[in-house]
């Protein structure tokens, strides 16, 4: 399964490299005119149908994922890191990851329960008090196997679990990756670019240069997004539910949709019985806060897949809601990208 | 170098207010230079070489410093900064007030001791409570002064034992002497690379003039140069770094191929460095050059230097030149086997 | 001015939702430039073709409100701040939808201090009688600004809402009335989305490659009873800005306007924000750098439903930008 192969490669932001090759091999195949510009997105251009004027859509997904990076070795042979993109130090407690190019497994660990006093137990741990432990006996062993500015992936099976739903690392934004290499195996009645982004977890950074290259009527953007559906949270903070359906939103941190764009996606999945709801609440950021301003103004637009636990070793999303993001932007491009 | 950094951080330049720099940044180029141009934003531009592959070399002319704000009945200035200053500084700090008519020399007031309460020491000082002397009343000093007018620090050049050199503003003029360092040697290399040296305005206040510089030259790849923290008291461990050499910096702003040709370099030509590891966009130039135009590769070298946004900024010499020499060097051997690199 | 500024003030026009108070300023100015288009992200740019430099003028047209995120099954709506809404200064203010849909803005009162309430805890009260019938009204991502609200005060003195920034338009409206020259190329724009980030500025300039900016814009006072520290004063004549947070103004466009000013022969401020933004910030790093300035009205009270200026620093202010636009710059 395509979406299995891409949450699996490792592409922390600014080390995409992996997750690059294996978009560039399937692209290559399906869409016209493909390139990798200085900053490493790749842009996939593919003609739409028939002649005369047509619509230019593109769509834009980021390739990267959070992580860790290694910033020093310590004497005794532990490793000590710094995020990529925002993680809560607290979930990365008890976990394994892979270090650098060559995958060094590692675990973060934690002093054991028994030995912590009744003061430590309630202190949170932050990241200077975390370290990656991968079995070096001193700092020379380590350096056999590691060094400072190594990227750090989270290792995290692919689970299929409960109604339909999945559990992986680097479901935001693998899922919107598979979104669009699926969109470019169709033909389109409207010209279709979709941009493969680098580095949205370290601020939009990829988006930024890619904006030159999307002169398209409309822009928009396929994302994981938050869910915070279960547990003790009140109905207006949950922003949306996993297996409720594509997320349509109309304002996040960084950009406020084109409104005519957001009409015509929620019209387009009433039509087409494409299940879907609406972001309710604004947080976040995605890649359309670049790409909407950074090379002249487009009309921008967001469709994402709920993920709970999102920017975790264990982020958890719905299949149902992975296809209906795919319909609805399918049945858009179908109808010729009009808004 | 020491009479040119001596001379250099003596001029005014806060961020937006750079012309004061522009000139003596022009002439100390020119030797070397085939071209040299001040653009819209006051970047000083200086263009080494006319063939081959075309290299961004940027390093800030701008200082943080302080605008007056407002003149109290009492003739004294209210300011607010210009760039990160840190307030806690300031009291005592002697000034220069970059008025329409000169330089006018002023104070930041500060309570006398006597007069602190326990609470007083405690509070950190806040900008609004805090004002600088000129001397003047309130009449006189509406007339020499205006809202806005620019203010500088006023400190001394300090060499030091043991090579190492203390002013004000070598954050980042020290980083402008390893550029002239890098275009002497290249001019006498005689490379087959457009250099084009950038002395960048308003990196204090958001990395502007490298943004815009950037996405003017479009260069195929770009070098920064800028200070990093230098081993001293109170320092973290993997946050600062020994001042004998320089550091070359790693992660998601800079690019692998770059990081990976300067270490090489580096270790050919037995130039001292430690490896920098930033998991963040930088604060400096490179952050804002990576992303201009469609993505530019850029690199970032960076000199340890102790006590940063004070007047007692301390660095060591040789690390200046290092820099300056990795830089040509580096240069030379990218342009060499230029047909040949792949970015991805 | 008066009539331009009420006309203005009472148009509805929050951030993301820019059509009416874009097809009011339309009207207002299609007599008086050359052409008139609308980019992608809903900009207005007013172009008045000319010989010599291109300048950008930009006036923000959006205003802060409350959008819409959820609707509660007793018709109650959940809401979002759009730009800098202070949450505390909006209780128990009434609120207007673009469909006249009136409300009040409430808030939780169990277990939440009134001086720590955050948007989270608050709602719009539309008087609904369920989930089905606000859902009639209303939809999630409307926004509701407040109630206009136009009081003419002494000393031509104006309170409103959304002063903060149909002062800037109306000045720059009537500024495109007084220009009689063709020694520049004129590109006023009425952007969007400058309560959230510069972002139509942003993306305007980008497309418009002008030589020089310049934004219209208000600006804070402390004239008021210990107000905030900064020098500028409501009735005291328009602000040339030398810098806020979001830009140090080029010095040539500061000089220029001080020149204007005083050609024109009206009293103004220098001014110097700490902080705070302008669409001249992002004009300024547009492409290879473009520079920038910004022409403040003084304003008290700014984001709050009381917004006041003076009507006599933006007359003044016309007559500046005037000045400096019918020469050649």
């Amino acid at each position: 399964m395509v979406l299995k192969e891409l949450c699996a490669l490792r592409g922390v932001s600014g080390a995409e490299a992996p997750v690059r090759d294996y978009i560039l091999e399937k692209v290559r195949k399906t869409a016209d005119h493909v390139c990798v510009d200085r900053m490493g997105n790749v842009i996939a251009f593919k003609r739409g149908a028939g002649a005369g004027p047509r619509r230019h859509i593109a769509f834009a997904a980021h390739m990267d994922e959070v992580g860790l990076i290694v910033v020093g070795i310590n004497d005794n042979g532990l490793l000590s890191y710094e995020t990529i993109g925002g993680i809560d130090s607290r979930v990365l407690v008890s976990k394994c990851v892979l270090v650098g190019e060559n995958a060094v497994p590692g675990v973060i660990g934690a002093k054991a329960i028994h030995l912590q006093s009744a003061e430590e137990r309630r202190r949170v741990l932050g990241h200077g008090d975390l370290y990656i432990d991968i079995g070096a006996k001193d700092k020379k062993a380590a350096e056999e196997l590691v060094s400072p500015g190594d990227y750090v992936s989270f290792d995290s099976e692919w689970v299929e679990f409960g109604e339909g739903l999945v559990k992986s690392k680097a479901l935001d934004d693998r899922v919107g990756c598979m979104t669009m290499l699926s969109l470019l195996e169709e033909e389109y009645p409207c010209d279709l670019t979709c941009v493969f982004t680098v580095q949205e977890e370290t601020g939009l950074r990829g988006a930024k240069t890619a904006a030159c290259a999307v002169n398209a009527d409309a822009v928009i953007v396929l994302e994981g997004t938050t869910s915070n559906d279960l547990g003790d949270v009140e109905d207006h903070l949950k922003v949306c539910r996993v297996g409720a359906g594509a997320v349509i939103s109309f304002m996040d941190k960084a950009s406020i949709g084109a409104r005519r764009l957001f009409e015509a996606l929620k019209n387009t999945a009433r039509e087409g019985n494409i299940s879907w709801q609406l972001k309710k609440y604004v947080s976040g950021g995605n890649d359309t806060g670049a790409l909407q301003t950074n090379a002249g103004a487009r009309a921008t637009g967001v469709i994402s897949v709920p993920c709970r636990y999102i920017q975790s070793h264990s982020s958890v999303a719905s299949f149902a809601d992975i296809e209906a993001q795919y319909l609805l932007a399918h049945r858009f491009l179908s109808q010729g990208g009009e808004f | 170098m020491e009479k040119f950094l001596t001379e250099i951080v003596r001029l005014p330049g806060v961020p937006g207010y750079e012309r004061g720099v522009n000139q003596y940044v022009k002439e100390a180029f020119r030797p070397y230079a085939d071209e040299v141009t001040v653009d819209a934003m006051y970047n000083v531009i200086a263009r080494v070489g006319s063939a081959g592959p075309r290299v961004m070399i940027s390093a800030h002319q701008d200082e943080i410093g302080l605008a007056v704000t407002e003149i109290e009945q009492d003739g004294c200035l209210r300011f607010t900064r210009n760039g990160g200053v840190d307030p806690r500084i300031l009291p005592g700090m002697e000034v220069e007030v970059q008025a329409q008519n000169g330089p006018l020399y002023g104070v930041i007031g500060a309570k006398p001791p006597h007069l602190l309460s326990e609470e007083d020491r405690r509070q950190t000082l806040q900008f609004e409570n805090l004002y600088i002397d000129i001397g003047y009343g309130a009449e006189t000093a509406r007339k020499l002064v205006r809202v806005g007018d620019p203010v500088v620090f006023r400190a001394k050049a300090q060499a030091l034992s043991g090579g190492c050199f203390a002013a004000k503003t070598m954050d980042d003029r020290a980083s402008i002497a390893s550029m002239l360092i890098a275009a002497e040697e290249m001019s006498r290399m005689k490379l087959d690379s457009t250099a084009y040296f950038v002395s960048s305005v308003q990196e204090e206040i958001g990395l502007k003039g490298a943004a815009t510089a950037a996405y003017a030259l479009n260069p195929d790849y770009a070098i920064a140069i800028d200070v990093t923290h230098g081993e001293g008291p109170g320092t973290g461990k993997w946050e600062a770094f020994p001042l004998e050499k320089m550091t070359i910096v790693c992660g998601p702003n800079i690019h692998p191929t770059l990081y990976r040709r300067a270490e090489e370099c580096a270790k050919k030509h037995h130039i001292p460095f430690a490896k920098e590891v930033c998991s963040t966009p930088t604060g400096t130039d490179a952050n804002a050059i990576q992303v201009a135009r469609d993505g530019i590769p850029t690199l970032l070298l960076s000199i340890p230097l102790r006590y940063m946004h004070t007047t007692v900024e301390t660095l060591k010499l040789d690390v200046i030149r290092d820099v300056g020499r990795l830089t040509a060097l580096l240069i030379q051997e990218i342009a060499r086997d230029w047909e040949e690199l792949k970015w991805y | 001015m008066k009539n331009t500024l009420s006309a203005l003030l009472n148009a509805y026009g929050p951030t993301g939702r820019e059509d009416r108070i874009s097809a009011v300023i339309e009207q207002m100015v299609t007599p008086y430039v050359d052409e008139v288009c609308r980019d992608a992200m809903g900009n207005l740019i007013c172009v008045r073709r000319g010989e010599g430099k291109r300048v950008m003028l930009a006036a923000h047209m959006d205003q802060i409100g409350f959008m819409v995120t959820d609707i509660d099954e007793n018709g109650f709506l959940r809401v979002a701040a759009v730009g800098g809404i202070n949450a505390y200064n909006s209780i128990h203010r009434r609120v207007v939808f673009e469909n006249g849909v009136t409300g009040v803005i409430a808030r939780e009162t169990r277990d939440v201090k009134i001086e720590a309430v955050a948007m989270d805890r608050m709602f719009i009260d539309i008087g609904a009688e369920d989930r089905q019938a606000a859902e009639s009204m209303v939809s999630i991502g409307d926004v509701a600004v407040y109630v206009p609200d136009v009081a003419f005060l002494q000393n031509d003195m104006v309170t409103a809402p959304a002063l903060d920034n149909r002062a800037g338009c109306a000045v720059l409206v009537e500024t495109l009335k007084a220009i009689h020259t063709r020694n520049n190329q004129i590109c006023a724009v009425f952007t969007v989305q400058e309560e959230v980030g510069l972002r139509g500025a942003k993306a305007a300039a980008f497309d418009l490659e002008p030589d020089f900016g310049i934004a219209l814009d208000v600006t804070l006072c402390g004239d008021t009873p210990k107000g905030p520290r900064i020098s500028v004063k409501a009735g005291k004549g328009p602000c040339v800005k030398i810098m806020d947070s979001s830009v140090v103004c080029a010095p040539v466009v500061v000089e220029k306007m001080e020149q204007a000013a005083e050609k024109a022969g009206v009293p103004w401020q220098r001014e110097v924000l700490t902080a705070g933004g302008t669409d001249a910030g992002a004009m300024q790093l547009t492409r290879g750098g473009v520079p920038s300035g910004v022409l403040s009205i003084p304003c008290r009270y700014v984001h709050s439903a009381c917004e006041t200026a003076s009507l006599r620093d933006m007359q003044n202010g016309v007559k500046l930008m005037a000045a400096l636009l019918n020469a050649t710059i």
